[in-house]
């Protein structure tokens, strides 16, 4: 058990410093990641402040090492465009991402589950075929759409949602109802149902 | 990515169709002006952002030693009450005496100076750095006089001085630096910040105590709120929902249809931006048919740029003829012109040893469209391009490191409504210049660093006709910007695309 521990850990350590290898160089694979910050009126002078100030005159790797140490010892470092700190800026946004992904999968639960089980005891009815449309409904439609026409008619045209924003409950509900029916299908057509379903019959 | 694009376009169509327009916006009842932009601000402190945007908060908050009048274009007195070029590195000013700024310090040199030295210090960062390195620094000669010491002459000084040197309090910012101007901004301005939540949202207050001398005005809407929406369909969601009452850079064929629907007032505005093609006429990528001064006349009478201007570009976008904006200091038209003429253009071919035409790499990092419509008018007198688009910084290494021999690009020239903040960046021997032309660099030099009005607009005309005679760049056209807003607002724009909210006014 704990040799398999370890080898897990070991092996998503890896896959994690793979990832954070990739994503640090993906940085500089387009261009001067000086010039991308400095903007298009910026001088020569400006990029080259940009570059010294944010040490991105140093080798690749040396700089990728020195973000290592710090981001393993918990200091993502400051932001090269706000000039504040990462995880503070990580801290001010996650609330509302934290908010959106439990209100998803809250609503994809409530939607799934009662119409999957429903769907599961009465195989062949109204119910299950209304479960299978909803179901097909919601892998076939790209989530994208959905939201551009839940916007269009819940917001501009009966402005009964704000469109976009935070602030208030109601900006939620639209992003929870695309986000959640993309993910209700999935649970609602687990297998699992059926064959408790299935094995409660059997069983008698 | 690319049908979402277009499916995303398509909605917005329906959006417009199916009348999203009968709206009614909250912002005059509560006497409050939302207004989108599209780029979350890395500070708000006018000497740490590069943004446009971070350039109209800046005229709403602070205000500098001068103004300029977007409309004549003469430098009105605004911090400062006169000022003398005591020689031609030297400036003086009279400062405006009874200014508060909003916290309540009072207004005199030691703001001026205490400003202009902090920000000329590198060791600061501020930026651009363009915007202030170029003087050493700044002496009190009185409680409301100062001196400014140029590092060389800058005639430009001036315009630098009426829009992006604005002056601060120098008790406040010097306890807390950019972090807490970022957060608390303070400043002279028509409005005051009443909050900022970083990159996402800032509200401003109208401050009754601005100055009455102020060549701005007082502000006349109360309140203004700049929300960060990035997304252009969903700021026009908002604008249709009555979430927001003013957006800008709206798309042609959005703001055309916009404007069918009646609801909303649609505005077109030229900016100082140019587009142009850029050659290597001196051979600096290698020797090639661009090197030949025939070549490049073919070409230039090969684009049909009031055709593109016309189907692409459109609103109140012009063909320009010399490598600048028309109401720039010392931009003169009065320079060598190229009709669209491909029969003229084969001749020239024909002449130059390129009968059949030729093949050539063309580099581009926008304007995709108007690329490839100019890409059709080359293949029609035989040119076949090696098209390559790429991101903005990668078109800028290539370029700069001499490796494009023709390229499209376009400049703004940071809004500086002077010459030199264009026609001198490429042509004056740097690494953008693929000319590099003794008699051009001279005529610039001697522009650049006069301070006789006179002396800079002829050696300005001598330096652009030589551009234009040589075809060392082909300017192109001016871009444009659309705007839209709420019917009860009275709005109007300017050519340096710097949306003046403290002239905007309720209907």
């Amino acid at each position: 058990m704990l040799f398999y521990t370890l080898k897990r850990f070991g092996l998503a350590s890896l896959v994690a410093l793979t990832v954070s290898f990739i994503s640090f160089g993906l940085l500089y694979l387009s261009s001067d990641p000086a010039i991308a910050m400095a903007g298009e009126t910026a001088s020569d002078a400006d990029i080259e402040a940009i570059r010294k100030l944010y040490g991105f005159d140093r080798p690749i790797l040396v700089q990728y090492f020195d973000w290592l140490q710090r981001a393993v010892g918990g200091d993502l470092g400051k932001s090269y465009y706000f000039r504040t700190d990462v995880s503070a800026l990580i801290g001010e946004r996650l609330p509302t991402t934290m908010m959106l992904g439990v209100s998803a999968i809250t609503f994809a639960i409530l939607f799934s589950v009662p119409l999957g089980v429903a769907a599961a005891i009465r195989p062949n009815s109204i119910i299950d075929r209304v479960a299978l449309f909803l179901s097909v409904m919601g892998q076939a439609l790209p989530s994208f759409w959905f939201a551009l026409m839940l916007i269009v008619l819940l917001s501009v045209n009966l402005r009964l949602l704000p469109t976009s924003g935070s602030d208030t409950w109601l900006h939620f509900v639209m992003p929870t109802v695309v986000l959640g029916y993309y993910a209700a299908p999935a649970i609602m057509r687990q297998p699992w149902f059926l064959g408790i379903m299935r094995r409660q019959r059997l069983c008698g | 990515m690319i049908i979402k694009k277009h499916v995303s376009s398509l909605l917005i169509g329906a959006l417009l169709a199916t009348g999203g327009a009968s709206v009614a916006h909250a912002g005059k009842s509560d006497d409050t002006l939302n207004v989108a932009i599209d780029r979350e601000l890395e500070s708000i402190d006018n000497y740490y952002n590069t943004a446009r945007e971070g350039i109209i908060i800046s005229r709403m908050v602070w205000d500098a030693l001068l103004y300029r009048d977007p409309k004549t274009n003469e430098y009105l007195p605004n911090l400062a009450t006169s000022y003398t070029w005591v020689d031609s590195k030297t400036l003086e000013f009279e400062l405006r005496k009874g200014v508060k700024f909003h916290n309540g310090e009072k207004f005199d040199a030691d703001d001026v100076v205490f400003t202009l030295n902090y920000v000329a210090d590198p060791k600061n960062g501020a930026k651009p750095a363009r915007n202030v390195n170029w003087w050493s620094s700044a002496e009190k000669l009185g409680e409301y006089k100062v001196r400014l010491n140029l590092k060389k002459e800058f005639p430009a000084a001036l315009e630098f001085l009426s829009g992006p040197i604005v002056m601060y309090p120098n008790d406040y910012y010097g306890k807390v630096g950019p972090e807490g101007m970022a957060i608390k901004p303070v400043g002279t301005g028509p409005y005051a910040v009443t909050s900022v939540e970083p990159g996402k949202r800032y509200r401003f207050k109208k401050y009754d105590g601005h100055h009455s001398g102020s060549p701005k005005g007082k502000a006349n809407i109360g309140n203004v709120v700049f929300r960060t929406i990035a997304e252009s369909n969903t700021q026009l969601a908002e604008l249709f929902s009555g979430g927001i009452d003013w957006i800008w850079k709206v798309k042609p064929d959005q703001a055309e249809r916009i404007k069918s629907q009646g609801a909303f007032t649609v505005k077109n505005s030229s900016t100082m931006r140019i587009g142009y093609l850029n050659f290597d006429a001196m051979g600096r990528h290698s020797k090639n048919p661009m090197n030949d001064v025939r070549v490049r006349k073919a070409i230039a009478h090969a684009i049909d740029r009031e055709g593109i201007v016309k189907n692409l570009v459109q609103g109140e976008s012009i063909v320009v003829n010399s490598l600048c904006f028309p109401s720039q200091f010392g931009c003169t038209q009065d320079v060598p012109t190229y009709d669209y003429n491909p029969e003229k253009a084969k001749k020239l071919l024909a002449e130059a040893g390129y009968p059949n035409g030729f093949e050539t790499p063309f580099l581009a990092y926008r304007n995709r469209d108007y690329a490839e419509a100019m890409i059709n008018n080359l293949n029609a007198i035989g040119i076949k391009t090696k098209f390559e688009y790429l991101k903005y910084a990668a078109f800028r290494d290539k370029v700069q490191e001499g490796a494009s021999p023709f390229n499209f690009g376009t400049w703004g020239s940071y809004s500086i409504n002077d010459v030199s903040a264009i026609t001198s960046h490429f042509q004056s021997g740097g690494k953008d210049d693929y000319s590099k032309d003794p008699e051009v660099i001279k005529q610039l030099g001697i522009g650049d660093t006069n301070v006789d009005p006179q002396v800079r607009k002829d050696a300005y005309k001598a330096a652009l006709s030589r551009i234009s005679e040589e075809v060392f760049m082909f300017p192109l056209w001016s871009y444009n910007t659309w705007y839209a807003f709420s019917k009860d607002v009275e709005f109007t724009p300017t050519a340096d695309e710097i949306p003046r909210f403290f002239t905007a006014k309720w209907k």
